[in-house]
């Protein structure tokens, strides 16, 4: 079984540098994107299983990802939102447009790949059709 | 500041407030005042005008008629009495009237009615009587070299004025002269001197009103009620009486001699003035107590008035006032209110800011836990990420710091620039986030102005934050222009925050300075953002504007008035226009 792909898209690079390392530790195939037009351009090219996006970053934000990137595709990633606001609006925000976890920063990388663990086994019920897809 | 400096500067400040109501108060005084009596003035002026007018006619002519009929009274007296005597010297003949008895009986008869005559004579052409009836003995007297025995042989007819004669007793005569048989005879009559005097005296005109008649001469031919006897000369001036009928206006001596009206008519024979003579006061009675009493009511309309126009004004004012009051104590809270909703997007904002260093510090951590031993992991490397990451968060407490010092209203003078960019760099970073230029054109030496540094730069920064918000909802990045420049009179500054951003439609463009109106979607905007500026900047004594088209962008410009001491704070040093 290929290892999960995962991408990171933050304006933070130390920090999808960092997440980065872990995670490929940890078995996962990942890769970074530092803004918001990076991101579609890998999503366009490749496809994931998890997609970890922050909010706020220069020029297309994480929420218009959100609404551009196609979420109806059988393969279409999960999402699990990073969003530095203390306040859940934002978080709730993403979810409604399709998200489908949030997680405020800071965060452990425990915490973090038990996420994407979760978004990872979501995404093979929904190809095996046991899970609902994105709203 | 000690308490009583503290009292002191209040007393001043409640001074200074109250110096617009004052000057409100007079102007509305002033002009209530204009407007109820020049149009009452107006109106009685009028009305005085045209009553006096009206009134002084009717009276003049009241006295002309007066005149007149005074005038054909006497004039029918005279007529009649010398148709007596035509009547007698056609009917009879002189060698009848000769005779004493006869005379006698045609005396009686004239003085049936009334004793109007009190002597009768016949007298020949010689100038001596043939006949005569009176109480006087006048038989012997020669009235050949008599004036009014020379004037009868022309005139047929003669009445003279009042003379002493032989009798020396005021009287006058009457006297027709006959021609008969180719002879002349006369007969002569003395009236009685009182049956005119008690004629034109029993003509009642108030209280001192009186009629009696003049010689040419100007002396009494009838006796005057105020005084003055027959003959005497009387102090009219008789150089005034034209021949027409007409009216005079005599002066008094302001003491004893009372002003006078004077109605005069001369009668053609005797050559008499009849004279109607009142006083002035008394004849212009009527029209005196109208001017007093329109006078009583101007004056007591116009305290009325002043009465009414003064409550009135002082409960305007006092409306005014009490509103104003009203309005400013809700805009300190509702200035209140957009503080603690900019302290809510600031905890909102710092918790962003300070999040995102410490999730890399945490990476770090997480880093050393499970890579710290082996030799792919640099820690010097570890430790100086995470150093800057602590540096950054350093710098946005420090800005917290800075900001909260704000919060406290504190009236300073503050140089506009400086308080521009401490604005502008608040929002810079999520600005540049955004894609959106920020330009600065500030003019270089600007006078301070008096406001608290928060309250400005919050107007500042709600000015930017919403020009950034019109950028980011067209989503194609753009430009923020600020420019700072100070009135050709200098006794204003000048701030514009444009952007080419959304615009602002127009059916919104009334409305954005109303609290709690907003466009934005439920629980991102107060709506208070905008009416708090427009407060605050009205506060300070300046005015806010905002030019907009819809889809293109706006323009808000703010003008302050600049501090009374002036003194140009120099900008740091930007000679160019400042791009950031």
């Amino acid at each position: 079984m290929p290892p999960p792909r995962v991408l990171l898209i933050d304006d933070e690079v130390h920090f999808t540098s960092n997440i980065s390392k872990m995670l490929t530790a940890r078995g996962y195939h990942v890769e970074t994107a530092a803004s918001g037009e990076e991101g579609l351009e890998i999503l366009k090219r490749s496809t994931f299983d998890v997609v970890v996006l922050d909010l706020r970053m220069p020029g297309i934000s994480g929420l218009d990802v959100l609404k551009k990137v196609n979420k109806v595709e059988w393969d279409a990633p999960e999402f699990i939102i990073l969003t530095g606001f203390a306040s859940v609006d934002s978080a709730i925000a993403g979810l409604n447009s399709g998200a489908y976890d949030y997680i405020t920063k800071p965060i452990a990388i425990k915490e973090l790949t038990e996420k994407i663990a979760a978004a990872c086994k979501r995404k093979l019920l929904r190809q095996e059709g046991t899970a609902p897809p994105h709203s | 500041m000690t308490t009583e400096e503290r009292s002191g500067w209040h007393v001043r400040d409640g001074d200074d407030q109250d110096r617009p109501y004052r000057a409100l108060f007079l102007r509305f005084f002033v002009f209530s005042l204009i407007c109820t009596f020049v149009p009452l003035a107006f109106i009685a002026s009028y009305l005085h005008r045209n009553y006096s007018e009206f009134s002084h006619s009717r009276m003049t002519q009241s006295f002309q008629r007066r005149i007149e009929s005074s005038q054909s009274l006497v004039q029918l007296f005279l007529k009649e009495r010398l148709f007596d005597l035509k009547l007698i010297t056609r009917l009879s003949t002189l060698e009848y009237l000769s005779d004493a008895s006869s005379l006698r009986a045609v005396f009686d008869f004239l003085n049936e009615d009334r004793e109007y005559f009190e002597d009768l004579g016949v007298i020949k052409s010689d100038g001596f009587h043939v006949s005569y009836v009176g109480p006087y003995d006048l038989m012997k007297n020669d009235y050949s070299v008599t004036f009014w025995f020379r004037e009868l042989m022309t005139s047929k007819a003669f009445f003279s004025d009042m003379f002493l004669g032989y009798r020396n007793v005021p009287h006058f005569i009457i006297a027709v002269l006959k021609e008969e048989n180719g002879g002349r005879w006369i007969l002569r009559a003395t009236l009685e001197t009182q049956a005119l005097s008690s004629m034109l005296q029993g003509i009642t005109i108030a209280r001192t009103g009186e009629v009696f008649l003049l010689n040419a001469q100007g002396f009494y031919q009838t006796a005057p009620k105020s005084g003055g006897k027959i003959l005497e000369k009387s102090d009219l001036p008789m150089e005034r009486f034209t021949e027409e009928t007409g009216i005079e206006i005599l002066d008094g001596d302001g003491k004893d001699v009372p002003r006078k009206i004077v109605a005069y008519s001369w009668l053609r024979d005797p050559r008499w003035l009849l004279v109607v003579r009142q006083d002035h006061a008394e004849f212009f009675a009527d029209m005196a107590f109208a001017d007093r009493a329109t006078t009583f009511f101007l004056i007591v309309s116009s305290f009325a008035i002043l009465a009414v126009v003064t409550g009135s004004t002082i409960y305007i004012i006092a409306t005014i006032k009490r509103r104003d009051r009203e309005r400013e104590t809700m805009n300190r809270q509702l200035i209140q209110a957009g503080k603690l909703a900019s302290i809510g997007q600031l905890a909102a904002g710092v918790a962003h800011e300070i999040n995102n260093p410490l999730a890399v510090i945490q990476s770090e951590v997480d880093m050393m836990r499970e890579f710290g031993d082996s030799d792919s992991f640099s820690l010097p490397e570890s430790y100086d990420r995470i150093e800057g990451q602590v540096q950054r968060c350093g710098k946005i407490t420090r800005d917290i710091l800075g900001f909260s010092r704000r919060i406290h209203t504190e009236v300073h003078e503050i140089d506009i620039n400086q308080a521009i960019r401490e604005s502008v760099s608040l929002c810079e970073k999520w600005a540049s986030t955004a894609g959106i230029r920020i330009a600065m054109d500030l003019a270089e030496t600007l006078p301070p102005v008096p406001s608290d540094p928060f309250e400005i730069e919050q107007v500042l920064l709600n000015l930017v934050a919403n020009a950034v918000h019109a950028l980011e909802e067209k989503m194609a990045g753009g430009t923020i222009r600020i420019r700072s420049q100070l009135s050709r009179d200098g006794r204003m500054l000048k701030i514009v925050v444009e952007d080419d951003g959304c615009g602002i439609p127009a059916q919104h463009l009334d409305k954005i300075f109303d609290p709690f109106f907003t466009t934005k979607p439920q629980g991102k905007g107060t709506g208070l953002g905008l009416s708090i500026s427009y407060s605050i900047v009205k506060r300070l004594g300046g005015d806010i504007h905002v030019r907009s088209q819809y889809g293109k962008g706006s323009e808000f410009s703010i003008t302050l008035p600049v501090s009374a001491a002036k003194g140009g704070l120099h900008a740091t040093p930007q000679s160019s226009p400042d791009r950031r």
